[in-house]
């Protein structure tokens, strides 16, 4: 892994990184924490417990909404948790704001180059910020709020190179689908990380390359790594890959000729090849088609066609809801038809909100693997783009953008 | 010599075949969250008999990538609740085994293919080695990093971190 973005990072964070070698454990110092709700109780009372004072000083207290989970007392602990971040000086993310991931976004903390700790693989989603963002258990995170170090079971480093130019009505999802069907060999045994390079990164949008780094949940939890982009702004102070540096493997990927894909129950076709297939309910968020271009995208959409089906939307934050209201782009989203829900964090499938009936087939944005938790009790969930979403909601079946235009003026 | 009670280990194989995901060890319909850690049952749908099996058959055998789909320590933590004393597997998926140590649960890399639901079974850390009494096989077990060794013989990262204060 010599002159790679992910060796540079280490060795910029450890004392003791001199040879860089996967399926070692390295001492590296931690930027940044994140401590979601449900895992923060017993860190504060392990720190009771055993009087050890935190070292350090970007912690972060994301407040969820995890009533699905049947959680009991849950408000009072919620309580518990503020009074707790309070005394040792953790910053609370409140739930009611939106999903964590983009609260701390919009705080603009994390930095390029830098390493990022939490309790929850969706931390994946700041890769594009060129940082190294890792995914670990209670007791890791105890022991870098302790001593501000984390011990790195470091993996094997994959490059996967996009090329080409991708076609108007494919975004970041159908980039994510494409990667989870080529790259389904590699859930294999030992833990990997994939650096992204290619021509075709500068010309993604910035929801696009999050919503591709949310989906490493669907390449067996393997955490991305981009270099610097022109999308933001840190090409000057990013950290490079050399140009000769050492990957296990190499992906290619040309996207020229891509198409809009769909999983279905966790097997990915062409949109094209199930078109026709009746939907029960659409939901379009929070955290894959719920930031403000989404919003003005469909608000776009929406102000000349109606929904058929039950559709909801979920703005990914309170922040991009107040903007997208002052920009205009709610009224056609619920003119339409659409059911307009609060945002929060919780179930990231987008059904926050909202218990889908037993036998229903679901189509969502949210980031598939989440789904998994509601979907005993539904018959079938279909996962796809925004395009392909608010095609399907206005023609109550499975259909692409182009598809629903062509019947139109056909 | 053999000084640390711990590196010696007597038990009988629980084995559980197929692609174990962590939903398969804690299922994540029910949480996610350690506050409901007290009411989670290992492997409740994919082996209902688990919790009347751990009782005699303690050391998990498994097969590849055993705990793969989640970096939460909740599905390790679930297993030694309940009386896992070591797991043996094919291979791990890194975060499940590093959360293992972190607890103080031995994860062993071996060839388990040579052993059966119920052999009896002597595992010695120090030498890498299984005793296999049922079938009288010796097997093999990949050298345990000494960092996870460690680990293992503080009886998991908390205890570790406590004892370097303590020294301090």
């Amino acid at each position: 892994m010599k002159g790679t973005i992910f060796e540079k990072i280490i060795k910029q964070h450890s004392s003791n990184a001199e040879n860089v070698v996967s399926d070692e454990v390295i001492s590296i110092r931690i930027d940044n924490l994140l401590l979601p709700d449900n895992c923060v109780m017993p860190i504060f009372e392990l720190l009771e417990y055993t009087k050890i004072k935190p070292v350090h000083k970007n912690i972060y207290v994301a407040l969820t909404n995890f009533h699905y989970q049947y959680e009991q007392n849950y408000s009072i602990n919620q309580r518990k948790i503020i009074d707790y971040a309070k005394k040792y000086n953790f910053q609370v993310l409140e739930n009611h704001k939106g999903i964590w991931n983009i609260n701390l976004l919009e705080l603009n903390k994390i930095a390029s180059g830098s390493t990022f700790l939490v309790r929850d693989s969706t931390v994946n989603f700041f890769a594009p910020l060129n940082n190294l963002n890792i995914s670990s258990g209670i007791q890791d995170l105890f022991k870098s709020i302790t001593t501000g170090y984390h011990d790195y079971l470091i993996p094997e480093i994959i490059k996967v190179n996009l090329e080409g130019t991708i076609q108007p009505n494919i975004n970041g999802k159908n980039i994510a689908l494409l990667l989870k069907k080529e790259l389904s060999s590699l859930t294999q045994h030992r833990p990997y990380l994939i650096e992204f390079s290619g021509a075709l990164l500068p010309k993604l949008t910035a929801n696009d390359l999050f919503t591709l780094s949310l989906h490493h949940y669907t390449m067996n939890r393997a955490a991305f790594m981009f270099p610097p982009l022109p999308q933001f702004n840190n090409l000057k102070n990013g950290v490079y890959p050399d140009a000769d540096a050492e990957y296990s493997k190499i992906f290619n990927f040309d996207l020229s000729k891509t198409t809009p894909l769909i999983d279905v129950n966790g097997y990915i076709s062409e949109v094209t090849e199930i078109s026709g297939e009746k939907i029960d309910k659409v939901y379009i968020g929070n955290s894959v088609g719920g930031l403000l271009d989404d919003l003005e995208f469909l608000a776009k959409i929406l102000s000349k066609h109606k929904v058929s089906v039950p559709t909801y939307i979920i703005p990914a934050s309170t922040k991009i809801l107040e903007q997208a209201v002052v920009k205009d782009y709610i009224r056609p989203i619920i003119e339409a038809g659409c059911t307009l829900i609060t945002p929060a964090t919780g179930l990231c499938s987008a059904i926050n909100d909202i218990i889908p009936v037993a036998g229903e087939k679901i189509l969502a944005t949210g980031y598939n693997d989440l789904s998994v938790q509601v979907r005993e009790i539904i018959k079938d969930f279909y996962n796809c783009s925004i395009d392909t979403a608010v095609a399907t909601a206005i023609k109550g079946e499975i259909t692409t953008l182009n598809q629903l235009v062509r019947s139109i003026e056909g | 010599m053999i000084e640390n009670k711990k590196e010696l280990i007597d038990g009988i194989a629980l084995k559980i075949e197929g692609l174990i995901s962590a939903k398969d060890i804690v299922s994540n319909d029910f949480t996610e969250s350690y506050h409901n850690i007290s009411k989670t049952i290992p492997f409740e749908k994919k082996m209902p008999t688990f919790i009347d099996d751990v009782f005699s058959k303690n050391i998990l055998v498994a097969d590849e990538n055993f705990g793969f789909a989640s970096s939460k320590e909740l599905p390790a933590f679930s297993l030694y609740r309940h009386g896992v004393k070591a797991v043996i597997a094919k291979s791990f998926f890194s975060g499940f085994y590093k959360n293992a140590f972190n607890i103080g649960l031995l994860c062993l890399y071996a060839n388990t293919d040579y052993i059966d639901d119920g052999d009896e079974l002597s595992i010695n850390l120090r030498l890498g080695f299984i005793q296999n009494h049922t079938k009288l096989l010796g097997i093999k077990v990949k050298p345990t990093k000494k960092y996870f060794y460690n680990l293992y013989i503080n009886g998991g990262l908390i205890n570790t971190i406590i004892k370097e204060v303590q020294n301090v």
